[in-house]
């Protein structure tokens, strides 16, 4: 009786221990100001943001970074190059836009871990943070970056600036 | 037969699928923080909650799970603490799903795990099938929404243009609809609502039950096209029907309408009294 208790009461504290955060991580305003600075980088490379003339229905438009690179035609530049640290919102917009997602993780630049391999990596980090083992910021450190078809100079982009400033 | 009771092993097993979805909704680890959200939690789980509370109380205390049973109550209770590292709560839902339909196929299984076992089904569905159904068929999800958002703006003259799931308001003002914000999301709560609701006060179905659910999904699909109507008129309209004040009396209609149907369904004030029948 008491082995049964004690699984019951074990997995109880390990689901409190590794999931609380995961919203946060998702949704608060570290998000947004994190977008601002994304915004910085691209308008210290030239590029011109702009706010978003319509709004993606999801919650998020203040994580979107809405910006026009050279060469993309009007249309395309009235689209947002999205870019968000909420992956399942950008793998969301990448099925509905069918735009091509590239996956960034913050001191790995270019590393596509996966989806999978990225939310074990943010479990295991959160426990540990809650272990008091490691200072750890979970799936904060992920960027994607969703690049619109029509406006495939948005690629060139250069974001390590963002990544060695958030490492 | 295991030593501890049949009653105890379902409440334990109730028990962590709740903090799990309370832990999941939390914004960081500390006991306030968390007290906050499950204050805060989705008043249908709590209606789901309640009702297999209600139904595993009706167990008798003297019984026992077999060996069996309680290993594959316990290997789901391990499976959900391990899947928190991957931290996708539609797999807490396939968890629940599996073992509901363990449940309800159990064959000594007793009227209350039973029901138990259907509303977890229920609920595991909702959590799981309605959230793979929704990104395998999230682009033809949302085109529904939009197109009748199209003909709401049609109807008001408001139309502007609309390329996919992207709805244009005739002053330029365009909303981009993403799966978040499909009607599916709530209608997908109407299953669990409904079947927690009539599993509470009774073991079995009848025909009048899905006609309740068929008529509370169309009413939440006509609020959601109501709401996301209302959000292309323009960037404060969609602030306030999506963040503000809107979107919270959204949330309260929508919940009502839920609630409603599963009261509808499971028709409390019929029962005979001295509440549920239910096997001891």
């Amino acid at each position: 009786m008491m082995v049964m208790r004690a699984l019951f009461a074990m997995c109880i504290g390990l689901v409190v221990l590794i999931r609380p955060g995961g919203n946060e991580d998702r949704r608060g305003d570290a998000v947004r100001a994190f977008s601002a600075e994304i915004r910085a980088v691209l308008e210290d490379q030239g590029m011109e943001t702009f706010p978003h003339r319509g709004t993606l229905e999801n919650g998020l438009a203040s994580q979107v970074v809405w910006f026009a690179p050279e060469g993309c035609s009007e249309q395309a530049a009235a689209m947002p190059v999205y870019i968000s640290q909420d992956l399942d919102a950008i793998l969301s917009v990448n099925d509905v836009l069918g735009w091509e997602v590239e996956m960034h993780h913050i001191g790995q630049s270019g590393s596509d871990l996966g989806r999978v391999g990225l939310v074990m990596r943010a479990g295991w980090a959160r426990l540990q943070s809650a272990l008091g083992l490691a200072e750890v910021r979970g799936p904060m450190h992920q960027i994607a970056v969703a690049v619109p078809d029509a406006c495939p100079a948005a690629r060139d982009v250069d974001l390590r600036p963002v990544w060695r400033d958030a490492a | 037969m295991t030593k501890i009771s049949t009653r105890e092993c379902v409440i334990w097993f109730l028990a962590l699928l709740a903090f799990g979805i309370v832990a999941d909704e939390a914004r960081r680890l500390s006991f306030g923080v968390l007290v906050t959200t499950a204050l805060n939690h989705n008043l249908i789980y709590i209606l789901i909650y309640a009702a297999i509370l209600s139904r595993a109380l009706a167990i008798a205390p003297e019984a026992r799970l077999s060996r069996g049973d309680a290993a594959v109550l316990g290997g789901g209770a391990v499976a959900l603490a391990l899947l928190s590292f991957v931290g996708i709560l539609a797999l807490d839902g396939a968890i629940a799903m599996a073992l509901g339909l363990y449940l309800v196929r159990m064959r000594r299984a007793e009227e209350n795990l039973r029901a138990i076992g259907a509303i977890l089904l229920a609920f595991g569905t909702h959590l799981f099938v309605a959230k793979a159904l929704q990104t395998a068929f999230q682009a033809e999800i949302v085109s529904v929404d939009s197109y009748l958002v199209e003909m709401m703006l049609r109807a008001t003259g408001d139309f502007g243009a609309r390329v996919g799931n992207q709805v244009e308001h005739a002053s330029g003002f365009q909303v981009a609809i993403v799966g978040a914000c499909s009607a599916c999301n709530i209608v997908s709560l109407l299953i669990p609502a409904g079947v927690a609701a009539v599993m509470w006060g009774r073991s079995h179905f009848e025909r009048s039950d899905l006609r309740w659910m068929i008529g509370g999904a169309c009413a939440l699909v006509v609020v959601n096209t109501l709401r996301l109507g209302l959000m292309v008129q323009s960037h404060e309209g969609y602030v306030y029907w999506h963040n503000e004040g809107g979107a919270t009396w959204v949330a309260i209609v929508q919940t009502a309408v839920v609630l409603a149907v599963a009261a509808g369904a499971a028709r409390p004030w019929d029962r005979p009294s001295g509440g549920a029948k239910v096997a001891a």
